[in-house]
């Protein structure tokens, strides 16, 4: 197995939410539309408040490679850690603005981890090549997703009920808004996003 | 500016006196938004010009915001930048550079202009060895226009134009929004004009320049460039709007001289608008009395004065370096009623040593157009410029030039005018024409001449 295909193996399980109380859950999928759109890939969509909703502490990865974080945004919960790997065959940093952390400079082939205790948006920075942006998002429960490059978002296995749910985006805003879920039964919610 | 190969003499001579009917005779000096500001955006010229480079409300304050976009400039750009550098960096500033952006595609446009000339009469001072028909400027000169933004607050324009030679045009650099309410307090250094109108140097469809200039020493013996309130010269200038309809610019510059002196040439304007578009573009001001189908069209009065002060050192044919000091003070008016407008505008100058004995020299430059968009591409427009100066003790020289035309768009990129050139002058200088005057250039001060100089077909491209 090659070191992409550990990673991605890696990615799909560690993106499974250990919550209890998920068991039996709904989907909710939708779209997000941003103007201008070149902020959209910079969108988390997530609920807010989800009563119960404690997972166990679990391991993301936020990889390095062709100099590009990838993926661009890693959502998570307080308290789980961050992978990071580089996959280049160059050298790379990672540090983040937000967080107070500078991991240093690590070799091709070097993993460097960092926990986020705390919910927030971290920016993630390689201060060796300062085009290269990524993000890990960390929330206080584990029902957040990343946009594709279309605007499309699926939380997946969130229990039933009524949740006020939000985007956050690194420049635009959108309303919250009410969703509710019902067990195994899609659920549709669409933002617009405007400065 | 760029002169004809045959008529090189008589262009000098038109250069030095005035370069407002410049544009019928010989190549013009364009500064405006160029091919490159449409592939960054990915929007038509349509957008920001009329009949290049005439600007729409929209693009005029295009031009005045530095080049940018109202609202956030990065929002509207088409090509994916380069990014130098991500703007999360601003928060570790000064331990990392100010992030900044690379154009996806080097910002950079080409164009070219030339002019087939003829004369009805054969005799009139423009038609050089009597020619009729000449095709000796069909393409005369080549541009490399270079515009962008480094930052969605510091952006750039240049230009070089190739004919014979290569010169540099302008370049200069805009620090944009620097403090208090955006578009308050900007700061421009490099190359270029000044503003002393609220509307862009080359606002005119069938002239070079909006203000029309006057080339006072040159009439009178100088060898070297000079001065004019018109040129680009090397400056450093603040510049603001407030309120969306106050404009104003300061600004101190090197001036034209023979020899290195201290650069203390100083000006000021102020500029205020009536109705129509916000001169910056923004809030509720962007779509304030404009026409849904007619971009190009408002309501509108807007109202300019300036005042300017030189000091030059120029020379005189026996090398003699003399030392002037000139003051201008002018001001003008645009109305605009629809598609219909009229430009009105006028200033002084008083040169205290204009001449190699040092005589002073009070001089006027009085210039309007009236245009009408018929259709975006077809604009039908009459010029009139007079000029007139008066030497301490001395003879009169006075000039008027009429100037009817049409600008055709025949494709957004791609411009031809018809341009006629009727002029009436009276009065010579004492020592004579020299090098200096314009095309009509009576023998002496008790002479005049009238003349219909010229019909000019001018195209211009630019990609």
């Amino acid at each position: 197995m090659d070191s992409r295909a550990t990673l991605s193996t890696l990615v799909a399980l560690v993106a499974m939410p250990v919550v209890a109380s998920a068991a039996g859950g709904g989907t909710i999928t939708g779209k997000v539309e941003a103007a201008p759109p070149r902020y959209l890939p910079d969108t988390v969509v997530f609920l807010k408040s989800v009563p119960g909703a404690k997972a166990e502490p679990k391991t993301a990865i936020l990889d390095q490679k062709l100099l590009k974080f990838t993926p661009h945004i890693v959502t998570i919960v307080a308290g789980d850690t961050v992978v990071f790997p580089n996959s280049d065959t160059i050298a790379h940093n990672v540090f983040s603005p937000e967080g107070s952390y500078n991991l240093g400079t690590f070799k091709p082939g070097d993993k460097l981890t960092h926990t986020f205790p705390k919910p927030g948006a971290y920016t993630q920075l390689c201060s060796i090549h300062p085009e290269m942006l990524g993000y890990v998002w960390v929330g206080d429960n584990p029902y957040a997703a990343a946009v594709d490059e279309n605007g499309s978002f699926t939380i997946n296995d969130v229990p039933p009920g009524t949740y006020q749910i939000a985007v956050w985006n690194v420049k635009l805003k959108a309303p919250d808004q009410s969703v509710t879920v019902t067990a195994g039964k899609p659920t549709s919610v669409s933002f617009s996003l405007k400065r | 500016m760029r002169i004809a190969r045959t008529s090189r003499n008589a262009c000098r001579r038109l250069a030095l006196w005035t370069a407002a009917t410049a544009i019928t005779l010989v190549a013009s000096k364009p500064a405006f938004a160029i091919p490159a500001f449409a592939r960054k955006y990915g929007t038509s010229c349509q957008t920001c010009h009329v009949i290049f480079p005439k600007l729409t409300p929209f693009g005029e304050a295009f031009r005045r915001n530095g080049y940018r976009f109202p609202g956030v400039d990065s929002d509207f750009i088409k090509q994916p930048p380069v990014v130098l550098g991500q703007e999360a960096y601003k928060q570790i500033f000064p331990e990392a550079v100010w992030p900044g952006i690379l154009p996806s595609s080097v910002p950079i446009a080409i164009g070219f202009n030339g002019q087939a000339l003829f004369h009805p009469d054969t005799n009139a001072a423009a038609a050089e060895n009597g020619t009729a028909f000449d095709l000796s400027t069909l393409i005369e000169e080549g541009h490399i226009w270079a515009g962008g933004t480094f930052t969605d607050d510091i952006s750039f324009f240049g230009e070089l134009t190739f004919s014979d030679t290569v010169e540099l045009e302008s370049a200069v650099v805009f620090f944009d929004d620097l403090v208090g309410p955006k578009h308050a307090v900007n700061l421009r250094v490099g190359k270029t004009n000044a503003w002393l109108s609220s509307f862009g140097p080359h606002s005119t469809y069938v002239g070079d320049v909006a203000i029309a200039t006057l080339g006072v020493t040159g009439l009178y013996g100088a060898t070297s460039d000079t001065w004019n309130v018109v040129d680009n010269f090397r400056r450093i200038d603040a510049w603001g709007i407030l309120g969306g309809r106050f404009e104003y610019d300061v600004g101190i510059d090197a001036g034209a001289n023979a020899d290195v002196r201290d650069s203390e040439n100083v000006y000021a304007h102020v500029g205020y608008k009536l109705g129509g578009m916000s001169l910056d573009g923004e809030g509720e001001g962007a779509s304030a009395g404009l026409n849904a189908v007619k971009p190009w069209a408002e309501t509108a009065l807007t109202l300019d004065a300036f005042a300017y002060r030189s000091r030059s050192h120029f020379a005189v044919a026996d090398g003699t370096i003399v030392d002037d000091k000139a003051y201008a003070i002018g001001g003008g008016v645009r109305g605009q009623l629809e598609s219909l407008e009229l430009d009105v505008g006028i200033y002084t100058e008083h040169h205290d040593h204009a001449l190699a004995d040092g005589t002073s020299v009070n001089a006027i430059s009085q210039y309007n157009e009236l245009s009408y968009i018929v259709f975006p591409w077809l604009v039908p427009a009459i010029r009139v410029e007079l000029s007139h100066l008066s030497p301490d003790g001395g003879s009169s020289v006075y000039d008027l030039r009429i100037v009817p035309g049409v600008a055709i768009l025949i494709r957004p990129n791609l411009k031809l005018t018809v341009t006629g050139l009727i002029e009436h002058a009276k009065g010579a200088p004492a020592a004579g024409w020299g090098t200096a005057g314009g095309f009509a250039a009576p023998a002496d001060s008790d002479t005049s001449v009238s003349e219909v100089e010229q019909i000019a077909a001018t195209m211009w491209f630019a990609f």
